[in-house]
């Protein structure tokens, strides 16, 4: 399985829609040198871990997606994998009203989710649903930004770690 | 196979009559033409490069061939080149008829004469010689090499696509792209989707005509950045010379300056760590940390992962007993078996065990405070601000006296910018859904063509036709690039394994030639680095074919100290290839005298000039043998008239 951000909503009415890779090309290092976004990995988790914190999902069939830009987490998300795995995991809990003491009901969803042999670690099914979140978290920026490109990575930060935050 | 130029002669066009003899003085590799302005250098050079393919004149061209002054004006005129190839002489001959407008070739392939109507080349050569490989063997330093070094420009791409003929396969592509709109064409039907083949025909045409456009575009913005390039730099190094020369405002300056990247490097660093700190999800309050919390002590209560567990049943089916001491038999270990199934496996263990792990670090570390990075980051931000508005204020108070000059390179700078976004950026941007033909981008552009394409295939019926022509163009494209890369690999190698020989104090490398020359370790040489390199990288292309060709250089010291004329000089004396190269006086010193020393006066040094009084009391002392005298032109053949000839300054 694979990553991919979002190129355009298939409701073509929807104008206002900016592809992912165009809202951060202005923020991105090879446009700005200051900034530490450089790969599209970044773009993709910023809004997944955005999406993840407001519990903010957006239907996966209603977009277009570019093509996948990394079937793993890069090294340097090494880390981010397991935290994100663990939060994917707590979510799909909740929505199943999966309650901590039913612990077979969690270790049949466990062997339902995990994905031993893959490098996401997760089934093909659930990589849906963080793509689902990441829509989400994207969506929200877009909102947060008037549908409009940032053109200042320190504004971006700052907005997003309010919306991280709050 | 050595491919030689031996001489020209020219009559009854707007330079003087000439005729020149290479070979005069022997087997000299090089060649040095003086030729002051006004002498017919650039007609010559162009005569030159036309006489080695079919070129087909238009008459506004003819009419520039032809005598500008009216007393030497005739109604014919002719421009003869002999050349050598495998010990053969052969001679191509441009004739002009003026008075009709027109032009034609014809040819010889033995000394002896004998011309025919039409432009022939000897057998070994015809197949190899075209257009393209001409524009490689005569160049203009300024012109064609120093753009090679630019990473706007793709001279070097474009040298190496042309040497190696990578050009064929475009026209093949464009072969198997015609075939598809004529069957497409052929197959129109009539009545409702004629109209929408009709529609999108039209479109069709719309993008063409855009990328046509574009491509126009490209060139006259590659033309615009290198004919701006020295005038920019230069510009920007005075400014620079003056902002320096201020003592006390220069100090200032740095200090401002270092302040600067001081608030700068902890504005990145920050930025850097604020990205890290949302990376390491649960390092700070809110939300996240709560819910990734929860789940992990969740995982706590329920005992997972449970590992021991299942080693614990993986153990006891290893043995022969079970541990109430009964003997395990299959139907118990079945039973063993599907208890240990119910616990999770070793794999989804180790990822639930990282997950608990992973938090648990990050636990450890210190918080981190997002609203303080926010703070910071705005702060730092201010200070960068407000320093390089310090900067800019104190050097537009250093250049008050170089208003012109400072807002002139101003200007430049923001033009040579916005063109070379163009060409790194705009045009090379992706595909999106929603475009349309008005896109700069020639990547979209290209894209949208290959749509309407299939769209058109498929309402003609011809959808076979056009995915198997997708496929044979997509490999032939693959293809193409792969050999592209690969033989910049190996002419790379071969280049810095001549410059290994011919640099003999601080070489410098070439480190990629993919759209230009990249060097290694520096972003571009001087000019007379360049100039050395870019002839080495001409030779090495052009040594690739089984002929040896010769390279016919205008301008090849221009813009070089003294001491990188020296080193061309030395640098010339080593090439195996003939060489022949026009100079003008201020070439002379530090150039040609110091290669006719390398060369113990083995070379040919010829001038040339219209005649006139003044320049005809010059050769009166000179032995007949080293002239070559016409009407209004003359040729003088020895090193010392060479060295003495000076051209008069305007005005004097």
């Amino acid at each position: 399985m694979s990553f991919k951000l979002v190129d355009s909503k298939k409701k073509e009415e929807d104008q206002k829609f900016i592809n992912c890779k165009d809202f951060f090309k202005n923020i991105r290092y090879e446009k700005d040198s200051s900034s530490p976004i450089r790969f599209d990995m970044d773009n993709f988790m910023l809004c997944l871990i955005l999406g993840l914190k407001l519990d903010k999902k957006e239907n996966y069939d209603d977009f277009h997606f570019q093509q996948e830009f990394s079937s793993k987490y890069i090294d340097s998300y090494s880390k981010t994998k397991d935290l994100i795995t663990g939060l994917l995991l707590s979510k799909i809990m909740k929505s199943k009203k999966i309650d901590k003491n039913e612990k077979t009901k969690v270790k049949n969803l466990l062997k339902e989710v995990l994905d031993t042999n893959d490098d996401i670690y997760i089934k093909k099914e659930y990589v849906n649903l963080i793509h689902e979140y990441y829509l989400g978290g994207y969506c929200a920026l877009l909102k947060e930004f008037d549908n409009k490109e940032p053109n200042e990575v320190s504004i971006f930060f700052n907005k997003y770690n309010k919306l991280i935050k709050d | 196979m050595k491919f030689e130029l031996l001489g020209w002669k020219c009559e009854g066009l707007r330079c003087p009559d000439f005729n020149f003899e290479i070979d005069k003085s022997g087997n000299a590799t090089a060649t040095f033409l003086q030729m002051p302005n006004g002498t017919g250098k650039t007609t010559t050079l162009r005569l030159l490069k036309r006489s080695l393919y079919n070129h087909q004149f238009k008459s506004t061209e003819i009419d520039q061939y032809k005598a500008k002054l009216k007393k030497e004006y005739k109604d014919k005129g002719f421009f003869q080149a002999k050349y050598k190839i495998e010990g053969n002489i052969f001679y191509t001959q441009i004739n002009f008829e003026f008075d009709k407008n027109n032009s034609y070739y014809t040819s010889s392939l033995s000394e002896k004469g004998g011309f025919h109507k039409g432009f022939q080349l000897p057998e070994s050569l015809e197949n190899i010689i075209d257009q393209e490989l001409i524009d490689l063997l005569f160049v203009d330093l300024e012109i064609d090499v120093k753009p090679m070094f630019r990473n706007h420009q793709t001279g070097a791409q474009e040298a190496i696509r042309k040497f190696c003929k990578i050009n064929l396969i475009d026209l093949l592509i464009k072969d198997f792209d015609d075939f598809k709109t004529k069957k497409r064409k052929e197959n129109a039907p009539s009545g409702n989707i004629s109209v929408q083949i009709d529609t999108e025909e039209t479109r069709f045409n719309k993008i063409i005509n855009k990328i046509e456009k574009l491509e126009k575009i490209k060139l006259d913005y590659k033309k615009y950045l290198n004919e701006t390039e020295d005038e920019f730099n230069d510009g920007e190094k005075q400014l620079n010379d003056i902002l320096e020369s201020n003592t006390v405002s220069n100090k200032k300056r740095k200090d401002l300056e270092l302040r600067r990247d001081e608030a700068k490097s902890n504005y990145n660093n920050l930025l850097k760590n604020n990205l890290e700190a949302i990376k390491n999800i649960g390092s700070y309050d809110g939300i996240l940390r709560n819910e990734i919390d929860d789940f992990v002590k969740a995982l706590d209560e329920m005992g997972l992962p449970e590992e021991e567990v299942r080693i614990f049943f993986k153990k006891i089916l290893e043995k022969k007993l079970c541990i109430c001491g009964e003997e395990l038999d299959h139907n118990k270990k079945l039973i063993i078996k599907e208890a240990m199934e119910s616990f999770i496996s070793d794999e989804e263990s180790r990822i639930i065990g990282r997950i608990k792990g992973t938090f648990d670090n990050i636990t450890r570390i210190e918080k981190n405070d997002l609203d303080k990075f926010s703070t910071d980051i705005q702060k730092q931000y201010s200070e960068v601000s407000r320093l390089e508005e310090n900067i800019e204020l104190l050097e537009k108070k250093s250049l008050k006296d170089n208003v012109e000059l400072s807002q002139k390179i101003k200007e430049l700078k923001e033009e040579r910018s916005l063109r070379k976004n163009f060409l790194e950026n705009i045009i090379n941007e992706r595909w999106k859904a929603k475009d349309t033909e008005e896109t700069d981008s020639l990547v979209s552009l290209h894209e949208q063509k290959l749509r309407v394409e299939k769209q058109l295939a498929t309402l003609s019926g011809t959808r076979e036709t056009e995915e198997k022509v997708i496929f044979l163009n997509n490999t032939l494209k693959s293809a193409m690039e792969k050999a592209m890369l690969e033989i910049s690999i190996q002419i790379t190698k071969e280049c810095n394994k001549k410059i290994d020989k011919m640099f003999v104090k601080n070489p410098i490398y070439i480190r990629s030639i993919e759209k230009n020359i990249v060097l290694d370790g520096q972003l571009e040489g001087s000019t007379g680095q360049e100039a050395r390199i870019g002839i080495i990288f001409l030779l090495t292309i052009l040594e690739r074919s089984s002929i040896e060709f010769p390279l016919i250089v205008d301008t090849p010291v221009k813009g070089m100290d003294n001491a990188a004329k020296r080193r061309t000089a030395q640098f010339i004396s080593d090439l195996k290839s003939q060489f022949l190269c026009f100079v003008i006086d201020s070439d002379k010193p530090h150039f040609t005298d110091e290669f006719h020393k390398l060369t113990n006066g083995e070379s040919n040094f010829i001038t040339a000039f219209r005649r006139s009084n003044e320049f005809d009391n010059l050769i009166l002392n000179q032995p007949k043998n080293l002239l070559e005298s016409s009407h209004n032109g003359q040729v003088v053949y020895q090193y010392p008239f060479f060295k003495e000839f000076t051209e008069e300054e305007d005005g004097n």
